[in-house]
């Protein structure tokens, strides 16, 4: 029922109110990790990432909830959980390839670098940034609202912002 | 560095789907062909899933700051709901259990009190202790209905043919009454044995049944009682509802014919001069009233006639301030009493209570003594010897005065041992005034008693056919806590 609810959410693009709800479940992830030796924010960096896997595997057409959100969610924590504590050693790759969730997770940690690269931008680049490839404003518009005096000079700060993400990128990546 | 701004802008229109067919199937093959370009393309890619998540994560932490912030507010509510509850609740029982925290002090002061080791409690105990000699023996069978008997007094005193053995003794004990036969045809002037004075006016007296004038002659009963040990043995007490009253005198006075009982007429009034050794201002006139056991004395708005200097003032009965603890609690054992009474279904010896408290009373501090070494009062208030009063009620009547005393009130507790057969009172040393004992979990309570008054404390109680009395002075205190 409330499942249900949570996924009509996802489907009306109302991703927050979505969250806010499955945050109704954080308490026994919470628990799960606390009991593997976790601390409260590795717990919650956890249930973070278990979300964005979710989240992404939902957009996948392919993609079938076969569990509840809180059996699914609490398998994918504790993946991400062991994942995590074996960084250091090396990982069973084969193990993980079984399950598409985890795969998905092992994606993420890729994306991960390149997500700490842009965090690691100025606010004005990151606005730029999103402005452009998440809200797919023309330059026009990215001129308009962020006071650049021509598109042209948005077109080439936003190349200056990419750069630097790029320099970023290569300085954290292992 | 141009070249690779235009490749930039071109996987971007290739990830938006921004490209024709054409330049769809160039993009695929340079994709086989030129390398870099692939890398370069990972890149980007990478890069636009890392806002992605950028993004993502963003929209997840202020879903979990509002979910949070949501659950501080609906765990607030609860909160707030439950305090409420138990604050309403709490008053709720606060008013109910008002005497039952009462009674828990005085259990907490009693224990103490007693624990307090012999020392302080011989200050408070009785000091007479004499062992009874004579006990007589009494069959079994007349334990229990004797039991059930007292204890319906205490339950339920309004029944009155229910009789306890103290109640007995009380009507033993009775003073006799005077009796006057009178013509109601003229104007009379009584005086009685201890000074009382009535005018009665000619035709002054119906019929309590038709209510017709009585013709001829009538009986007139008229007993005094100005005397503490009088007023002890007629079970009577001064007191105003729950205020303490300093008594000049009571009279009990009934009028018959034959055997019709005759009241006075509403247009005629009796009137009283109550006698007096010692002048005391503000004496008022009440009517008493039988309640359940003891008379409760009712102002009568009657002004004291006579001198004009004598205007009663106003009465403010409600500045008593309200008792909420026990202050006191005084510790005597009956059982160990000396036995002060026989009584064989004859009358008690009842000059055994007379002179014990009379005894008590001529102490070298009393005020109760004869006033002539006071200094002397003005000339017309000597003049006068008697409060003068209309009454327009025969029956129980009373010439008081209130003890409006500024002394803090307390609440003081005697311990009397087990038995149910009990009668307490609280004579006072330095007033007329008689209070009368409420038994409140098998401890005999007075309310509101002015403090560091000197008292006695007198008990009678009837066990296996015998009387017992006891007489105990103290002071009014509350040392004991």
């Amino acid at each position: 029922m409330n499942d249900k609810k949570i996924l009509s959410f996802f489907e009306n693009g109302k991703r927050e109110k979505a969250f806010k709800e499955l945050y109704r479940l954080y308490p026994r992830i919470e628990k799960l990790i606390l009991s593997k030796g976790g601390q409260k924010q590795d717990a919650s960096d956890v249930f973070q990432e278990a979300l964005i896997v979710l989240y992404k595997n939902l957009l996948k057409t392919d993609f079938k909830l076969s569990s509840s959100f809180y059996t699914y969610l609490y398998s994918v924590s504790r993946f991400i959980w062991s994942n995590t504590q074996k960084k250091n050693k090396k990982t069973d790759y084969e193990v993980l390839h079984q399950e598409e969730s985890f795969q998905e997770y092992l994606d993420e940690r890729k994306y991960q670098f390149a997500e700490k690269s842009f965090s690691e931008l100025g606010e004005r680049c990151k606005q730029l940034l999103q402005l452009f490839y998440h809200q797919k404003m023309s330059f026009k518009n990215i001129a308009k609202t962020m006071q650049f005096s021509s598109d042209r000079v948005a077109k080439n700060q936003k190349y200056k912002c990419l750069a630097k993400a790029k320099v970023n990128f290569k300085a954290i990546q292992p | 560095m141009k070249k690779h701004i235009q490749n930039i802008e071109l996987i971007n229109q290739y990830f938006n789907s921004e490209l024709t067919n054409h330049e769809q199937e160039v993009f695929s093959q340079r994709l086989t062909i030129d390398n870099e370009f692939k890398v370069l393309i990972d890149e980007q890619s990478l890069f636009l899933e890392g806002i992605k998540r950028y993004v993502l994560k963003y929209e997840i932490k202020n879903a979990h700051r509002t979910y949070k912030r949501n659950k501080f507010f609906k765990a607030l509510g609860v909160a707030l709901l439950v305090i409420s509850l138990i604050i309403t609740l709490f008053s709720l029982i606060n008013t109910k259990s008002d005497t039952i925290t009462t009674d828990k002090t005085i259990k907490e002061v009693f224990s103490t009190s007693s624990s307090n080791t012999s020392k302080k409690a011989t200050i408070t105990e009785t000091t007479i202790k004499v062992i009874a000699p004579n006990i007589k023996t009494i069959e079994s069978t007349t334990d229990t209905p004797e039991q059930k008997l007292t204890s319906e007094v205490f339950i339920v005193p309004n029944n009155q043919k229910k009789t306890t053995e103290i109640k007995q003794l009380y009507s033993n004990l009775k003073k006799q009454a005077e009796v006057f036969q009178i013509n109601t045809a003229k104007d009379t002037v009584i005086t009685c044995k201890e000074g009382t004075v009535l005018k009665i006016k000619a035709h002054s007296f119906i019929d309590s049944k038709t209510n017709q004038f009585i013709k001829g002659k009538l009986q007139l009963k008229v007993t005094e009682y100005y005397k503490l040990p009088d007023i002890i043995k007629a079970n009577l007490t001064t007191l105003a509802n729950d205020a303490i009253l300093e008594t000049g005198g009571m009279l009990f006075i009934e009028a018959s014919q034959n055997t019709n009982i005759c009241k006075l007429s509403s247009k005629n009034t009796l009137q009283i001069g109550f006698p007096y050794k010692q002048y005391k201002n503000k004496m008022q006139l009440f009517t008493g009233e039988k309640n359940q056991k003891l008379v409760n004395w009712k102002l009568i708005n009657n002004e004291q006639i006579s001198l004009s200097s004598l205007t009663p003032t106003e009465l403010v009965v409600n500045l008593f301030i309200p008792v909420k603890q026990v202050d006191s609690i005084v510790s005597f054992d009956l059982d160990s009493f000396k036995i002060g009474l026989n009584y064989d279904n004859t009358l008690p010896n009842d000059s055994i209570i007379t002179r014990n408290i009379e005894e008590r009373l001529i102490a070298p501090d009393s005020l109760l003594k004869t006033p002539d070494s006071n200094s002397s009062p003005s000339i017309t208030k000597r003049d006068i010897t008697h409060y003068l009063f209309n009454a327009s009620k025969l029956g129980w009547i009373n010439c008081d005065r209130f003890i409006n005393s500024k002394k803090i009130k307390i609440k003081f507790k005697v311990k009397v041992g087990k038995g149910t057969d009990i009668d307490v009172k609280m004579i006072f040393k330095n007033f007329k005034a008689v209070l009368p004992g409420k038994l409140e979990n098998e401890n005999y309570t007075f309310k509101k008693v002015p403090i560091n008054e000197p008292v006695i404390i007198y008990a009678i109680k009837y066990e296996n056919g015998q009387y017992y009395m006891a007489l105990h002075d103290t002071t009014v205190s509350n040392k004991n806590i």
